[in-house]
């Protein structure tokens, strides 16, 4: 009797509480593990067989061993104490545990915690790229500070593995990295001055790259009564960066004449680029793109907007979006068309897709196209029959109308293409991510989650509205009941089909909400915080 | 996990193969950090407590006898390692301060074991663990035996002695508990 109440007593004075131990620790002990210095197996059990007196010799010997380590060391010590010695303060505080804030309490505004791209390349190691948020480019803004971090342990600790000071116009936004997390590539918009920083030792040594030197941006002119208050105003088109890996990397740059795109070609993360080919956008994909003024004053879209998919030197595939689409000529399509190269883009073929059935043949826009390997791919389309970009959520977009995503999947590298397979309805989803050919993650907007594992044959809900502490939405996924500033982030991704990492919301109350970076070892059922590496310090 | 699949894994582990290591590592996460916390009254504390003891055992699962249990073994280096972060000069200085500041599930509950918190603390470590883990995690007499490698007579004498020892904190506990 004496001992079940002490049982329970003592089951009850000694409840660590809900949520211990934590979910991850795990994952983060084996990832501890792993490291480089623990790395290897168990130590072989050795017993040495020696007699006491060999012993009691040891230890005489192991005593006049310390003496002279402590004499030695305690003169070194004074020699390096009274020698003076710079001084570097720690540069970055890193918060240690639970779900911590991207500085958004302790900081002005202005130097606010901006978190522009993370990554994370196994259950435990990625990178997440900060910096401090400008608001506008202006003559007079300050410089930002941009800090690539590093965890090991899914986000128990952070150490800075890069750090640069940019100019407040210029930007770092993309991280690309290995997935041994040796080699990373941080990157910025397509524009003249991006400069690109690679590191093939983790993060020891980095050193500073430079987008082609043909790669500028072409500039178009662009007029009309309705634009920019009627004044004629040059202004660039960047050309699209393609990154497969840290070293492998793709740049398509319109020429000036806008009737050609110059395809450069890089394999050392961009050390040296190589002028692949010259496409003519006409020929290859029949697509017009002057920059003419139209019968109205203003002028046509001169941009080559489409997706490029690189694989290796020979494998390649570009589907164009929006209105362009619709190659020169011909009537509102019935058809997506999709170019395909197997010489690494000197030559490309048309791939006919019909428009899903119940779609709008008006205006469908080709969101994703993503191959996981050689044959395997999938190719994402939104029906969206009005006037908003493609994916804008409906109540900014000023229409009510349901916007439709279908996915269509190749096993033969994009030659065939399944029946388009229909994401499930009333859903707006902030994205959809494609783990591979049958696991995929749609992040709705109003909060939850949805996957499935059957090539979107069947979906689930896997996690409810408020997973991640965003503010409950009213009728959350039906048309015009969003709120138009509505926080969402899609910053989020999975190593594999059980784990992980998402940085759902960003802080619209710099008093209590900030930045979370959250984990999932369950394939999205539940999500845990981590802690998030805090900029401040000099 | 049967015995045999337990020593199969114990092998594999012993080999090097690290998934086979994590198999074992998982039931022993609970009743580790639980025991760890117990010790220690620190979240995080029990956490890294865990990961050192992991760290520790793999380095050293060569050592565990051909036959032997993993489990209590492991649980053993945990209470070894709690005893060693108390030893420390640090967690003495840091954690009264933190002692106030630890989450508790349930406040009044929390309260209410106050006294006999302070008073299982206040135990030598060799009963501390013997009361712990037969009370708090209900492993038998044998398997806290096969975790402080004692026999089970010694076991039931350190229960019996801290027994004695917590009856006036009990009795303070289990009467706050009544209202």
């Amino acid at each position: 009797m004496a001992e079940e109440t002490l049982r329970r007593n003592l089951m009850r004075a000694f409840d660590p509480g809900p949520e211990f131990p934590n979910p991850l620790l795990l994952s983060r002990t084996m990832a501890a593990l792993s490291a480089p210095d623990i790395a290897g197996s168990p130590r072989r059990s050795f017993r040495l067989a020696l007699g006491r007196r060999t012993l009691g010799s040891m230890a005489v010997v192991t005593l006049i061993a310390v003496l002279v380590v402590s004499a030695g060391a305690f003169i070194a010590i004074n020699l390096s104490i009274h020698r003076s010695i710079p001084v570097h303060p720690a540069p970055f505080k890193v918060r240690a545990q639970g779900a911590a804030v991207c500085n958004f309490r302790s900081s002005p505004a202005a130097q606010s915690c901006e978190i522009s791209d993370a990554v994370f390349v196994s259950p435990s190691v990625g990178f997440v790229l900060e910096g401090t948020a400008v608001a506008v480019c202006s003559a007079t803004c300050p410089s930002q500070t941009v800090v690539v971090f590093r965890t090991r342990d899914a986000g128990l600790h952070w150490e800075p593995v890069y750090t640069t000071k940019l100019d407040c116009c210029q930007q770092l936004s993309r991280l690309v990295a290995s997935a041994d997390g040796k080699q990373i590539l941080v990157l910025g918009p397509a524009t003249s001055t991006s400069t690109l920083a690679f590191s093939s030792d983790g993060g020891a040594t980095w050193e500073s790259r430079r987008l082609p030197s043909g790669a500028r941006a072409a500039s178009q002119t662009a007029c009309g009564p309705a634009y920019k208050g009627g004044k004629c105003i040059a202004e660039p088109l960047a050309p699209q960066i393609v990154f497969l890996d840290p070293r492998h990397g793709w740049v398509v740059s319109q020429e000036q004449s806008f009737g050609v795109a110059d395809l450069f070609r890089t394999s050392d993360g961009g050390a040296n680029w190589t002028l692949v080919t010259k496409i003519d956008i006409n020929k290859e994909f029949g697509l017009s793109l002057n920059n003419d003024p139209m019968a109205d004053g203003t002028r046509a879209d001169p941009t080559l907007r489409g997706q490029f998919v690189f694989r290796g030197t020979s494998l390649a595939w570009f589907v164009p979006f929006g209105p362009s689409l619709i190659p020169s000529g011909s009537a509102p399509a019935d058809s997506l068309t999709l170019f395909r190269s197997t010489d690494g883009g000197l030559n490309w073929t048309s791939e006919k897709i019909a428009v899903p059935t119940g779609a709008s043949a008006a205006d469908p826009g080709v969101l994703t196209l993503k191959f996981f390997n050689d044959q395997q791919g999938i190719l994402e389309v939104v029906d969206n029959p009005r006037t908003g970009p493609p994916g804008c959520v409906p109540a900014t977009c000023g229409g009510t109308i349901v916007e439709r995503r279908f996915v269509y999947a190749t096993s033969d590298g994009g030659v065939s293409w399944s029946s388009a397979i229909a994401i499930p309805q009333p859903t707006y989803y902030a994205s959809l991510r494609y783990i591979d050919a049958d696991h995929w993650v749609g992040w709705p907007y109003g909060g939850g989650w949805m996957s499935t594992s059957d090539a979107g044959r069947h979906w689930k809900v896997v996690a409810g509205v408020g997973q991640f502490g965003e503010p409950p939405v009213a009728g959350a996924g039906l048309p015009g009941q969003l709120p138009a500033d509505y926080p969402l982030r899609s910053i989020y991704g999975f190593v594999d089909a059980s784990h992980g990492w998402a940085l759902p919301y960003q802080a619209t109350d710099p008093n209590v909400r900030g930045l979370a970076l959250f984990f999932t070892t369950d394939g999205g059922l539940n999500w845990h915080p981590a802690s998030l590496p805090e900029l401040g310090g000099s | 996990m049967g015995e045999q699949a337990e020593q199969l894994l114990i092998d594999r582990a012993k080999h090097g193969d690290r998934a086979a290591y994590e198999r074992l590592l998982a039931p022993t996460v609970l009743p580790a950090t639980r025991l760890a916390w117990a010790m220690l009254q620190d979240r995080s504390e029990a956490e890294d407590v865990f990961q050192e003891a992991a760290l520790r055992a793999w380095r050293r699962l060569a050592n565990l006898r051909a036959g032997s249990r993993f489990q209590p073994w492991f649980i053993g280096i945990v209470a070894n390692q709690c005893r060693e972060v108390r030893r420390g000069r640090w967690w003495r200085l840091v954690r009264v301060a933190d002692a106030f500041t630890t989450a508790a599930p349930d406040e009044s509950a929390w309260l209410e074991g106050e006294d006999l918190r302070r008073a299982v603390l206040a135990l030598p470590h060799d009963q501390r663990v013997a009361i712990l883990l037969h009370f708090h995690l209900d492993m038998s007499v044998t398997a806290v035996s096969a975790v402080l490698g004692i026999s089970p007579a010694g076991v039931r004498t350190r229960i019996k002695r801290a027994v004695r020892r917590l009856r006036p904190a009990l009795q303070v506990s289990e009467a706050r508990a009544n209202g």
